[in-house]
């Protein structure tokens, strides 16, 4: 019985560690992303990135090349003409 | 046969009286920990309660006077966070009011001598564990010295009121443990479950000694002696609850519910951010290499080589007495003779205690002095290979002059570092430790080198009436104006965070509670200029700024 026991305690020993190298490790590793992608400094830094495209943007003479404007002005089109269909 | 025993004990006391005369002559050096101001409160709140409790007017009266003197906007308030242990803080302010300080600096510095004499005795009680160990008085002094010249131990034990504290009960606790299984006697294990319990009032993490003695107990239980084991089991859980309660005022009054609320309190503080191999971490995410990497990179390279040899060999020893369990073995399975039990309790309790630092997602804050105690089993284990290679017949002649050659070096280079560091011990990096890692983790986390930068920028600027200095670091550098060196009408005017751009210098120890690439909270404005990059060993210290 005693041996039994030291036996069960090693093999749990033994799980934990593995558990915790194998997939703890993974579920650290994406808290980590989580927490780091809504931690308030990250958005704050988003949200600092986005101003200062805008504000780059208001400096250049041209922002949307060609291609991407003619892309742009199709898809609001179609979207413009799916709204008025299902109307 | 009495000058061989002269030249031994006068050995013992030239080696602990050189610690005593060492400590006294430069604890005055060292800087201030950002936590010794609350530790003082906590302290005198105590030192109120307990007055009051015992009707003793006058310090109660006195108490009063100093805890309310104590203040500061970034200060924990001690209504709150008045759940640690005492075991240090009471009798030091107790100290402070028998000797009548009133100076601040000497408030500070009576703490730091007092922590030296408490790690002092701690040595004292790790000559004696060795001692019992090893049965040998030149190993039980090497490993003395070994712990006492551990750079980190060494700089904490002048200003670290927690950790090194911990560290002394720890080994005063260990001592008894073995003492305990020497002599089968009440008085032992009475007093280990006593300073187990206040180890465990220092930090929570003392409980792993009564575990390592249950499991002891629990290997050791057979039909002929089940009774006496439950007994002195059932003895030693009794003493430690009432031990417990009776050294922790916490636990006098609604004992279960302010037990809960220690737990409470230490699960509420933020997490943090902490800096580490140049990425910012919640204090709570760290990963799992934080611990042994910081081990090894703050750790002394003899101390390292030793330790992993001992290691290695006591586990190679567990390994074995593992495969070969018996079922009726008529020996017991894990250790033969009372010098292996403690082995044995020493390696499973350095597993089970590094494994749960590293997997139970502990708050890491300040590098990892929250685990400064495993240096006991570190050093412990160090010394058991010393004990292998000096004292056993292992090794033949030549390759015990090589290994004391070798020895010898190594102590002199880890003294002459420990020299070098000064009075920065605590920020230890060991010789092998690029800058570029010494650079991309926490340096000085409790701030020791703010004292130092306050009293140059007042050296230097004496024929000024008002200096404005911000801080560009997670740092309360106010805490710090009552200690420096006044000179003339010169002030110092702390400057808020959002004001930085106002200030006359900044300092910064690089600490930071927010992740510095997203957030500019303590970068430096582009109106100042780096005056000084201090720096020992490579290691920023700090940096100070001035406004152009």
């Amino acid at each position: 019985m005693k041996i039994f026991l030291y036996k069960l305690l090693i093999s749990v020993f033994i799980f934990f560690i593995l558990y915790k190298f194998t997939i703890g490790q993974t579920i650290k590793h994406i808290e980590t992303k989580i927490e780091y992608l809504i931690s308030k400094d990250s958005i704050a830094s988003l949200k600092e990135k986005i101003r200062d495209e805008i504000k780059s943007s208001l400096d250049k003479e041209k922002y949307i090349s060609n291609e991407d404007a003619e892309l742009i002005n199709a898809f609001i089109d179609k979207v413009k003409k799916d709204l008025k269909n299902q109307n | 046969m009495i000058s061989k025993k002269f030249i031994k004990n006068s050995r013992k006391y030239f080696v602990f009286f050189s610690f005593l005369i060492i400590g006294l002559l430069i604890y005055k050096d060292y800087g201030f920990n950002i936590d010794e101001k609350f530790h003082r409160s906590n302290g005198f709140y105590w030192l109120k309660y307990l007055s009051n409790y015992f009707n003793l007017d006058y310090l109660q009266i006195v108490s009063e006077e100093k805890l309310n003197s104590i203040k500061g906007f970034t200060l924990s308030d001690i209504n709150y966070y008045n759940k640690y242990g005492i075991i240090f803080d009471v009798p030091a302010a107790l100290m402070e009011v028998i000797l009548k300080i009133d100076e601040p600096l000497y408030f500070y510095q009576l703490r730091h001598i007092l922590v030296f004499l408490y790690f002092f005795i701690g040595l004292i009680f790790f000559y004696k564990i060795l001692l019992s160990r090893f049965k040998n008085d030149t190993i039980a002094l090497l490993g003395v010295i070994l712990l006492f010249i551990t750079p980190r131990i060494f700089g904490d034990s002048f200003q670290n009121t927690k950790d090194i504290i911990f560290l002394t009960f720890i080994i005063i606790s260990t001592y008894f443990f073995f003492e305990s299984i020497e002599k089968e006697k009440y008085k032992n294990l009475i007093l280990f479950s006593l300073f187990s319990a206040i180890s465990t009032s220092v930090r929570m993490f003392g409980v792993f000694l009564p575990f390592s003695f249950l499991l002891m107990q629990f290997i050791l239980i057979r039909k002929k002696n089940y009774k006496k084991i439950i007994f002195n089991s059932s003895l030693f859980i009794i003493t430690f609850f009432l031990f417990l309660i009776l050294i922790w005022p916490l636990l006098w009054e609604n004992t279960f519910e302010n037990f809960k609320s220690y737990f409470e309190l230490l699960s509420s503080y933020p997490s943090g951010k902490v800096f580490f191999l140049g990425k910012y971490y919640n204090s709570d995410l760290v990963p799992y290499t934080y611990l042994p990497i910081w081990i090894v990179i703050s750790t002394p390279v003899l101390h390292l080589i030793l330790f992993s040899y001992g290691f290695f060999i006591l586990s190679k020893r567990l390994y074995g007495r593992l495969i070969n369990l018996k079922i009726n073995s008529s020996v017991n399975d894990f250790w033969r003779g009372k010098n292996e039990s403690k082995d044995f309790s020493m390696l499973t309790s350095f597993i089970l205690t590094l494994c749960g630092l590293i997997f139970f997602n502990l708050k890491f804050y300040n590098s990892w002095r929250i685990g400064y105690f495993l240096y006991f089993f570190i050093i412990y284990f160090a010394v058991f290979a010393l004990y292998i290679t000096l004292a056993k017949k292992r090794f033949n002649l030549t390759k015990k002059i090589l290994l004391k050659i070798f020895l010898i070096i190594f102590f002199i280079l880890t003294i002459y570092r420990i020299f070098i560091y000064h009075p920065y011990q605590s920020c230890y990096f060991n010789i092998l430790v690029p800058n570029s890692i010494k650079n991309n983790v926490e340096v000085d986390y409790t701030g020791l080198s703010a004292i130092h930068f306050l009293n140059k920028m007042i050296e230097e600027n004496q024929s000024k009436k008002l200096i404005k200095i911000g801080v560009a670091s997670w740092y309360p550098i106010w805490r710090m104006l009552e200690l420096v060196n006044k000179k003339g009408d010169l002030k110092i005017e702390i400057v808020e965070n959002r004001q930085i751009s106002n200030a006359d210098f900044i300092y910064t120890n690089k600490i930071s509670d927010v992740d510095k690439k997203f957030n500019k909270k303590y970068d430096i404005p582009s109106n100042f200029k780096k005056i000084k990059e201090f720096k020992v060993d490579g290691a920023i210290i700090y940096e100070a700024y001035q406004r152009n």
